[in-house]
């Protein structure tokens, strides 16, 4: 809810003030609290698969809100440096390897670590109804 | 560039590679592959669950690499390196994302999906969504969205196909829309999403493969990704900052759109339905993270390979930034590997089709009839009918509707996404969800993506800022769920059956 309030704000203060700091800003807490909020929906009873979650949801958050946040809102990031970051200037560099790369590393591994084996929790019917074939 | 329109991912010019023998052999054995595997999965077809969920008895490896071919069109290997090559790293936050997608539709949606496939007769989506809320409405006006959309993607893949065809055999560009679509038809309609996984399999495959060796080309051409950027950077150093030549707020609102939008995507997560056992579900993040990851490296680097090259003066400045991968491929590729590539193309465009072909042909034959209350009788025989009805509508209009088909083709993704996302992954994640909000949710999505897009596609109105109005669609119908189950939560715990909210508990 955070995340979409957040996103719709930004949109408004993007129809008012273009591309100014806060409709930036307001986006980027938006993308974080949503794809956050999303990773931490859900009751899941097995404590393992809560830390997994806390830790997914976490994890992109932090990367999100950290290189969008840096890369965008903080003049030093914006001008050339002529340093280069794995053949990337850094502020480009921080939203690729930060955004892009990192959680793709750690992610599926976290998931499957936090996985807990769900048993169906009623009784199974046909899986798909067979009346017509 | 201030924003962008999402009609820019569409394939709509002809491919300028040029005949040669090697590629016309490439694709003709992809395409005998094709057709033996086909005919080998069409044989095991006998029922609507074969046909719809492919038996539910898939494995994850392939489950996962059917969902990255279904979820990669040929817009990775042509339309996004064009771009990339025009906006720069902008480009990039369409698959930024893929880092969390995989996880966030793992976590939110495929346990769920699985489970409930358990515990109910559900093969589709807007089935799954009349299970969680009680509700035929939410399941008609869902399946409405699944056909509008459909169409247009499938219009749109068509002609993309076309094109392919059209440049590697050299045959009119009519004549190659029929035979793309004849050829994706044959196997669709016999073999449903059974014969479809398979060819998604060996298609993913031939995908990846084209991808690692275009981007192992450009790395070799510009000696490593070092010796890239300072060529790029010297002639335009806007290319290679944060969004590229795209503002911020357009690039962040692609990212936001193409990040949650991925749980609304019908052709990819009624995949879920279709794994053997749950718990196969564990290694579905890695798998599909690592083929997609595999797959996408061709946008990344031709975009930026081709960038580099004319930046340094090794290639002219492109007439269409489209042809970036067509005159790498002419100009520094062996033509076996262009073979290849184009095989790889055709691979993405028919994966997608066939998976469009079925979720469009599911939500004509189950979900629109079951939603008004009369379901049709011998299922698996109407399936097979509406799926030929759909390809021959969507190659008709992809033939000769002219420039319609990219009026039709921008509402796939953002549809999706506005209308389902809401209704799926709150409705199967928070108990106060309700059928109102669910059914309130779609419709304003529906609505006013169709209204946005297309008085943007007819510039009467621009969404400011360069928004994409699927992010202003998306953000809406999130927010009308939320408002209206708030005002119904009186009637949320009595919509919610035992054996579901097992599910969602679960």
């Amino acid at each position: 809810l955070l995340g979409v309030v957040a996103a719709g704000a930004a949109y408004i203060l993007g129809a008012t003030s273009a591309n100014g700091p806060v409709a930036i800003g307001s986006m980027v807490v938006a993308i974080a609290g949503t794809v956050a909020g999303a990773l931490l929906m859900g009751a899941e009873r097995d404590v393992r698969a809560r830390r997994a979650r806390a830790l997914s949801a976490a994890l992109v958050a932090g990367v999100i809100l950290i290189a969008f946040g840096f890369a965008f809102l903080a003049p030093a990031m914006a001008g050339p440096t002529g340093v280069l970051w794995l053949g990337l200037p850094p502020a480009a560099g921080l939203v690729v390897y930060g955004v892009g790369v990192l959680p793709l590393l750690a992610l599926p591994l976290v998931y499957a670590a936090g996985f807990t084996n769900p048993a169906p929790s009623a009784p199974a019917e046909s899986p798909v109804d067979e009346r017509s074939s | 560039v201030s924003g962008l329109d999402l009609s820019a991912l569409l394939q709509s010019a002809p491919l300028p590679v040029g005949r040669h023998a090697s590629i016309t052999t490439a694709l003709v054995l992809y395409f005998v592959a094709v057709a033996a595997i086909a005919v080998w999965a069409s044989r095991r077809t006998r029922t609507a669950s074969d046909f719809f969920v492919a038996g539910q008895r898939l494995g994850v490896v392939t489950m996962g690499v059917a969902a990255m071919a279904a979820t990669v069109s040929g817009f990775a290997f042509i339309g996004g390196p064009g771009l990339m090559y025009s906006v720069g790293l902008g480009a990039l936050y369409i698959v930024l994302p893929l880092s969390f997608t995989a996880v966030l539709g793992a976590w939110v949606l495929a346990r769920r999906l699985r489970l409930l496939a358990e515990v109910r007769p559900v093969a589709t989506i807007p089935e799954a969504i009349a299970a969680r809320y009680r509700s035929p409405v939410a399941q008609g006006v869902a399946a409405l969205a699944i056909v509008i959309a459909t169409v247009g993607y499938l219009a749109t893949n068509a002609l993309a196909l076309g094109y392919v065809l059209a440049a590697a055999l050299e045959i009119s560009l009519p004549s190659a829309i029929w035979l793309g679509s004849a050829i994706t038809l044959a196997y669709s309609a016999a073999g449903g999403i059974l014969a479809g996984v398979y060819t998604d399999l060996f298609q993913g495959l031939v995908m990846a493969t084209a991808s690692v060796l275009m981007c192992g080309l450009v790395l070799r051409l510009g000696e490593g990704v070092g010796g890239l950027s300072p060529a790029i950077l010297a002639a335009d150093p806007s290319f290679l900052a944060p969004s590229g030549t795209l503002s911020p707020l357009p690039a962040l609102s692609l990212f936001y759109v193409f990040g949650l939008g991925t749980l609304g995507q019908p052709h990819v997560i009624h995949k879920f339905y279709m794994v053997r056992e749950p718990r196969q579900l564990r290694w579905y993040p890695l798998v599909m993270t690592i083929a997609m990851s595999l797959t996408m490296l061709v946008f990344v680097s031709v975009g930026l390979g081709v960038k580099a090259l004319v930046s340094a003066g090794a290639l002219p400045p492109l007439a269409r930034p489209d042809t970036a991968m067509p005159m790498l491929l002419t100009r520094f590729a062996p033509p076996a590997l262009a073979g290849v590539v184009l095989a790889g193309v055709a691979a993405a465009i028919m994966s997608s089709v066939n998976s469009f072909l079925n979720v469009g042909a599911a939500a004509l034959v189950r979900d629109l009839p079951n939603a008004l209350g009369r379901p049709f009788s011998r299922e698996l025989r109407w399936a097979r009918v509406a799926t030929v009805g759909l390809a021959v509508a969507a190659t008709g209009v992809a033939s000769w509707s002219g420039s319609a088909v990219a009026f039709l083709g921008i509402f796939g993704w953002g549809l999706f996404a506005s209308t389902l996302v809401p209704a799926l992954a709150l409705g199967l994640n928070w108990r106060g969800a309700t059928g109102a909000g669910a059914t309130a949710s779609i419709a304003i999505g529906l609505i006013v993506t169709l209204a946005l897009e297309t008085l943007s596609y007819t510039k009467v109105f621009t969404v400011p800022a360069g928004v994409t109005p699927a992010a202003i669609a998306l953000t809406l119908s999130l927010g009308t769920m939320f408002a209206v189950s708030w005002f119904t939560r009186a009637s949320a715990a009595a919509e919610l059956d035992d054996d579901v909210a097992a599910v969602i508990d679960a």
